[in-house]
């Protein structure tokens, strides 16, 4: 009997033991996309079509810090007003869109959901088919017309879907239903503007539609830095209930979740938070999918973790895409978008094949 | 009477299909409790009434003296335990955290590590420690459902609802679940209400047993005085033989009565 006991009393330590080690690891998996991140930030502001040396840009840097330093002219416009805001630009998009995919992911409890699950790419891009071929948008001039648009169509699209799911008790299999028919409605009016389109027009819709970081500027900062502020510790409030989400509505609702209030809750939330990004920086679609998968498959599906490292992957990964983009080609920019497919889904793809033990799709 | 359960005159529908017509029924604390009757006799559906999860339109149920319908999902969190049948997960989570699942009533944000403690007890308690780090997905029905159960325990209620927790189970792991069960309300002096489709399981391990047939209660009372021919005709339509075990009733189930069973259309 003293036997029996204290030999499940050492496999019980054996468990607790692992599971700290468990944990642990997800730190230092956060910790090294950190690294990298900053990494990644300070060897690309290095590189780019003007030579500089890598002195000369942390000079020009340390000299918004350090009023002392003496710099001027044109290097300085380039590291300061081109290079750093898309280096931000990268970051800040590829870490919501990651965290967005990861939210969506749970609360449809489906391995395929992404932000552009619920139209946001359908209804952007609709909007500023309306801006490019008949001009109409709520702000009426300049380059807000298509942002203002784009910004607009996405959450018009979102909201429809969910509130529509909503009518139905707002399940996963609603949502994800509706949210299917809606992109295809939306897709068919955008397909609808681009075929009465002039040639200029339709320039402006493709060029749009593949996603570019060179659109943020600094001016936008400030905007984007308001709805991430605002959306993602609402997102992250919410990231112990994705857990139980996942093991569903009823087992969710048993342990005190109201499902169904936090899945609208977190669609909109998330909702808001992609289409603030996507105006400014175009349809830059595939992180939000992989991202959560690939941390998923490393440190497991505990969102406490999960959350954060799905943000930190997916600016990983468009900072990545981006770099290749501008530099593979000389004198070409390739569009950020369609880079992170280009690049990232092999990747993926690798991932799929490859995964030893995690089956879940 | 100590009642910790009253349900006076349930009604509930899926849209126009009525399901539950007017259910009564009152459960004494710290009894092992067995729901059993034909498919779609309202079983699953009850269950699910009994912890809100099926939001009930009319007739009344008092949890401990208290409204069921102006209760919290948390506070209903609080003193009702739900098992459900073994789920898929769409993405995976290990056993541990499966189990710890169960304090999210009591948490805020965050786990602490008295709740962590609590889960590890819980499952030392169903001897799960082995697979603590496994992924929930990767193990068998019968380790599944005591996962489940250890979740239960760890929600720390004074009832437990349990959903065909045995549907699936070979016969050991079919004992064993039902072993289990079983030392936890005598152990813990917990209520269990179990719908089970096997009768003799029920009559086996169960304090009292409730027949539902058509949304309603038919019979109730222990096993030895629900379990009967002319009962299981009633119910089920299929003719018995009933016999005395080692102090157990069994049910031998012979032929049904008629072939041509219509199926009900609502």
């Amino acid at each position: 009997m003293d036997s029996a006991l204290s030999e499940r009393e050492k496999s019980l330590n054996k468990a607790r033991a692992e599971y700290k080690s468990y944990n642990r690891r997800k730190v230092c998996f956060m910790l090294l996309f950190l690294a990298l991140i900053l990494f990644l930030g300070a060897y690309i502001v290095t590189v780019g079509p003007l030579n500089l040396s890598v002195r000369d840009v942390y000079k020009i840097i340390f000299s918004r810090i350090f009023p002392g330093i003496d710099v001027s002219g044109l290097p300085v416009q380039v590291v300061w007003n081109i290079r750093i805001p898309r280096i931000v630009a990268g970051l800040l998009s590829g870490f919501g869109i990651g965290i967005c995919g990861c939210v969506m992911q749970a609360v449809l409890k489906n391995p395929m959901a992404s932000p552009f699950t619920l139209g946001i790419s359908s209804g952007a891009n609709f909007g500023v088919a309306l801006a490019a071929v008949l001009g109409v948008g709520l702000v009426q001039s300049g380059p807000y017309l298509i942002i203002g648009n784009a910004f607009i169509g996405a959450m018009v699209c979102s909201l429809f879907i969910i509130m529509l799911a909503s009518f139905k008790g707002a399940s996963s299999e609603t949502m994800v239903l509706a949210g299917i028919g809606i992109n295809y409605l939306f897709g068919a009016m955008s397909d609808l503007l681009r075929y009465f389109a002039t040639d200029e027009q339709l320039r402006m819709m493709v060029s749009w539609g593949m996603g570019d970081l060179a659109a943020f500027s600094w001016k936008n900062f400030p905007i984007m830095l308001v709805v991430f502020v605002v959306c993602i510790p609402l997102l992250y409030l919410n990231a112990r209930d994705l857990d139980i989400m996942i093991a569903g509505d009823e087992t969710a609702k048993s342990l005190g979740i109201n499902a169904n209030r936090v899945r609208v809750f977190s669609m909109i939330v998330a909702s808001l938070l992609v289409a603030t990004i996507v105006c400014f920086t175009g349809t830059i679609g595939f992180i939000g999918l992989v991202a959560p998968h690939v941390v998923r498959m490393i440190i497991g599906t505990d969102h406490k973790y999960l959350f954060p490292a799905s943000g930190l992957v997916g600016a990983a990964l468009l900072m990545i895409a981006d770099f290749v983009g501008l530099n593979i080609l000389p004198a070409t920019v390739i569009p950020t978008g369609i880079m992170t497919s280009v690049l990232g889904v092999p990747f993926f793809l690798y991932l799929v094949v490859n995964k030893k033990k995690r089956e879940y799709w | 009477m100590n009642n910790v359960i009253e349900v006076k005159n349930l009604r509930f529908s899926y849209g126009t299909a009525d399901v539950l017509k007017g259910l009564s029924l009152n459960i004494e604390a710290g009894q092992f409790v067995s729901i059993v009757g034909p498919n779609g006799s309202g079983k699953s559906t009850f269950l699910k009434c009994l912890n809100n999860i099926n939001r009930y339109k009319s007739g009344q149920i008092l949890i401990e003296g208290q409204e069921l319908k102006k209760m919290k999902r948390v506070e209903i969190a609080k003193k009702i335990a739900y098992v459900p049948q073994g789920t898929k997960r769409s993405f995976p989570t290990t056993v541990f955290e499966t189990v710890l699942m169960g304090r999210r009533p009591y948490v805020g944000w965050t786990s602490k590590k008295s709740d962590e403690e609590i889960a590890w007890e819980m499952l030392s308690e169903l001897r799960l420690e082995d697979l603590a780090m496994r992924d929930f997905d990767e193990l068998s029905g019968g380790q599944q459902q005591k996962v489940l159960i250890a979740r239960a325990l760890a929600q720390d209620t004074d009832i437990i609802l349990l959903d065909e927790p045995t549907s699936d189970l070979d016969i050991w792991h079919q004992l064993d679940v039902m072993e289990n069960v079983r030392r936890l309300v005598n152990k813990k002096h917990v209520t269990a209400i179990m719908v089970v489709h096997d009768l003799n399981l029920a009559s086996k391990y169960s304090d009292r047993m409730v027949i539902l047939k058509d949304g309603t209660v038919q019979v109730v009372g222990k096993p030895s005085e629900v379990l009967n021919a002319k009962n299981i005709a009633d119910t089920y339509d299929v003719e018995s033989h009933v016999y005395e075990h080692g102090g157990m009733v069994c049910v031998m189930p012979m032929k049904q009565i008629c072939t041509c069973k219509k199926e009900k259309i609502q």
